[in-house]
């Protein structure tokens, strides 16, 4: 590969010299136009032009040298693509894995890319292919991050969400089939910075990593041989998700009747998710990445599938006419089957000395989503304490 | 004439002097001409554009070897063959058909047994019908299943791996207000020796490639009949959502189709959700043994496709209290009423009790947030 790359170069001078005329007739007996003459001119030329054209096409098909898209991530994301997410794009380094289906034939495909700039580790943006799976966590900072209210979902259908440092998106049934009952979605999913912090997401960058998502699940789409294109979704995104600061005590999470009490309201306000999509969260007081209290209905059955596990382990079991669950000093879950299928309903707190609030949340938040779905009445009957 | 004549009279000549005179002139020509004519064949070969032009079927809408597997070579046995039988439809007549036909027959090599396949994909294009019966079961009991999704895009319309319909725009309605849709299906029998058949349908390629075999086709009606658009139909995104699993009933009280309270009072059954949205929801109970419907229910909002069941609704409720109006027929059941501002139409088949359609509809009115449809105590 090296040596044929070098040919051209070795071969230069004769090229550009063959045009002029020979003038001088006379020359020194090792003159290279001396030796160029006669019949070893055209079989060099088409030496060297077989060369170039070789090196060329196989540069061309390794799309090597000068034939290398400027693309990043798989092929997906063009320079201009990270106008918004980088200060400096065209400084911008990657490093990637090409996406493979996974050896066990179960799991589905797997890939990630990191890109990285002058503005240090802390801004890398990394783009990640994997199915979602608890045993892998994902029901903890996965869902923590990527499920929180900071994100929009994005619409049409899709399942899929976006803020200006998290974004993901299902690849489409149609290419991979229906995961199982019990298995998640595969995702695309691209983070940006360590933590998801406590401030209200920036509209542009939301959008920018909006379409950047969808791109990067077009292309992986397509280079596992799946037709379709998911159409940009921003023009239909309302504005990124804000912090709600007229919450009342008898509608906590903008839920009525939700209450802890006729005058008990919470310290820190809610961030609720905005428009309808596969999650409605409700998060307060994020801290680094993990909200100190979340309520959460996990809507489309593809992603309540990471929550089965969670729901069938968690503390002391919950009853119920219908669905399963169990609640915890800090943590109530319960999957009940609702129209659209499989739904998750979580109420969290993540610090100490809550569990009395959960467990006076828990059912009443439980019932409320579950009538807000047309899934009700759901009643839970909790556990002794 | 008389030119012509002294044309073809001097061509002899020319075409003499313009060749070489020589031996090796000649033969060299010869040779390069040879060596054209094979690199040309080569190129075609490699590129797959043989200049003979390919068979195409559905008013010209599908090309062979165009994709999917009824349309290429997989589908034919050695002396399989592949024929077409269509009728366009008209501007005066705007109704038409296409069917393509597979047959293929032989010996099988592990028993000697004669194997014969018969597939089949038909399209059909036309008004939805008149009566009441006919259009649901046409329309509910066909493409409503839980075994299907909407077509992408947000065509009007449904779609699987084994057929789908779309209903066309308003220019194609006829004059008594009736859409006029396109819906096609795969078929088929595989049978081996005197005894054994089983259902063995033509290939449509999945649902993406099925969706745009049925554009196809209607893009090709619509403008046979005339009343094609001004931009063809299009599906551009992928099919994004699957329908979910079938599900077991464990016991007889169990909910069926995520329904609180909608329990059929059997264990033999499984259901199946196809779409749950703003636009339509579908689901389908079914025996576990032999698979036949037991209960089917579908909602539909998406203007066009709820446009499909306009007129056949009646002018009075369905029963006392009820919200909207509504009939009941042999084997179906319709329910037409406003919710969150668009005319929704809800559907039962298989069964006529009203009580399982109560609990379905004041379901998927809590979902949509707009008011019950049926009174309470309604719902079984």
């Amino acid at each position: 590969m090296s040596s044929t790359a070098d040919e051209p170069n070795r071969c230069e001078p004769p090229l550009s010299a063959e045009p002029e005329p020979l003038s001088e007739r006379r020359l020194s007996r090792w003159h290279w136009r001396r030796l160029l003459r006669g019949r070893v001119r055209p079989l060099l030329a088409a030496g060297l032009a077989g060369v170039l054209l070789g090196a060329g096409g196989v540069a061309w098909q390794t799309q090597a040298g000068p034939f290398a898209p400027d693309e990043l991530c798989w092929g997906a994301l063009s320079r201009d693509d990270l106008a918004l997410t980088f200060r400096e794009p065209e400084d911008v380094k990657v490093v990637e894995a090409p996406v493979l289906r996974s050896g066990r034939s179960l799991d589905g495909p797997v890939g990630s890319c990191q890109l990285t700039n002058s503005d240090g580790d802390g801004w890398a943006l990394t783009a990640r292919v994997h199915q979602l799976d608890d045993r892998a966590g994902d029901d903890g900072m996965w869902a923590d991050e990527f499920l929180s209210a900071r994100l929009t979902p994005l619409g049409g259908g899709l399942l899929g969400m976006a803020s200006d440092n998290r974004a993901w998106l299902a690849i489409p049934d149609g290419c991979l089939g229906r995961p199982s009952d019990f298995d998640g979605p595969t995702v695309v999913d691209i983070a940006q910075g360590r933590w998801i912090t406590d401030m209200e997401p920036r509209t542009e960058q939301r959008d920018g990593m909006a379409r950047m998502v969808v791109k990067l699940v077009n292309k992986v789409s397509a280079d596992l041989g799946c037709a379709g294109t998911i159409a940009d979704p921003v023009e239909r995104l309302p504005k990124a998700a804000h912090y709600t600061r007229t919450e009342k005590p008898d509608a906590l999470c903008g839920i009525k009747g939700l209450t802890l009490g006729k005058k008990r309201k919470p310290y820190h306000d809610p961030m609720i998710t905005d428009g309808h999509g596969p999650v409605r969260t409700c998060d307060r007081d994020i801290t680094g990445s993990q909200p100190k209290q979340r309520l959460m209905t996990v809507e489309d059955p593809r992603l309540a599938a990471i929550f089965v596990r969670m729901a069938l382990k968690e503390g002391d079991q919950v009853r119920s006419a219908a669905g399963y669950g169990g609640l915890g000093p800090n943590l109530g879950v319960f999957q009940a089957r609702c129209q659209t299928g499989a739904t998750v309903f979580l109420v969290q707190a993540n610090e100490s000395g809550k569990a009395a609030d959960v467990r006076t949340l828990f059912p009443r938040y439980v019932e409320a989503e579950a009538a807000r779905l047309g899934c009700g009445p759901l009643k839970l009957r909790l556990p002794r304490q | 004439m008389s030119e012509k004549d002294l044309a073809a009279a001097a061509a002899p000549g020319r075409l003499r002097r313009a060749l070489p005179h020589s031996r090796r002139g000649r033969l060299s020509l010869i040779s390069v001409l040879v060596l054209v004519l094979a690199g040309t064949a080569l190129g075609t070969w490699a590129a797959d554009t043989w200049p003979w032009p390919k068979d195409r079927y559905c008013w010209g809408a599908w090309q062979e070897d165009s994709g999917p597997g009824f349309l290429g070579d997989e589908a034919l046995d050695d002396d399989g063959s592949r024929t077409g039988e269509q009728t366009a439809p008209t501007r005066e007549r705007p109704t038409g058909r296409c069917d393509v036909t597979i047959a293929g027959e032989h010996k099988s090599s592990y028993d000697g047994d004669k194997v014969s396949t018969d597939q089949q994909v038909s399209v059909e294009y036309g008004p939805v019908p008149k009566a009441a019966e006919a259009r649901l079961a046409m329309v509910h009991d066909g493409f409503l299943g839980g075994d299907m999704v909407p077509l992408p895009d947000g065509l009007p319309g449904t779609v699987n791996g084994r057929g789908g319909l779309l209903v066309l725009p308003e220019s194609c309605d006829t004059q008594d207000g009736r859409p006029t849709v396109v819906t096609m299906h795969a078929s088929g029998t595989y049978t081996s020796g005197p005894s054994y058949i089983r259902n063995d349908p033509a290939d449509l390629g999945g649902a993406r490639q099925a969706a745009e075999l049925l554009v196809a086709a209607a893009n090709r009606g619509m403008a046979a009949a005339g009343c094609a658009p001004d931009e063809p139909l299009r599906v551009s995104s992928p099919v994004y959502d699957l329908p979910g699993d079938r599900e077991r009933v464990f016991s007889t009280s169990e909910d069926v189709c995520g329904i609180r309270g909608l329990h059929l009072g059997t264990e033999d059954i499984e259901y199946q959700t196809g779409v749950v949205t703003r636009d339509l929801q579908t689901c389908s109970v079914r025996n576990d043994r032999d698979g036949l419907p037991y209960l089917q229910l579908a909602m539909v909002a998406q203007p066009r496709l709820a446009a499909v069941f306009d007129g056949i609704a009646g002018e009075r409720p369905a029963a006392r209290g009820w919200r909207g109006t509504g009939t009941t027929g042999e084997k179906h059941a319709i329910v037409r009423a406003d919710c969150a501002g668009r005319p929704t139409v809800f559907l039962m088949g298989a069964s006529t009790d009203l009580g399982h359609l109560a609990a379905f509809a004041n379901a998927a009115t809590a979902r949509l947030r707009c008011a019950p449809i049926a009174p309470k105590g309604a719902a079984r």
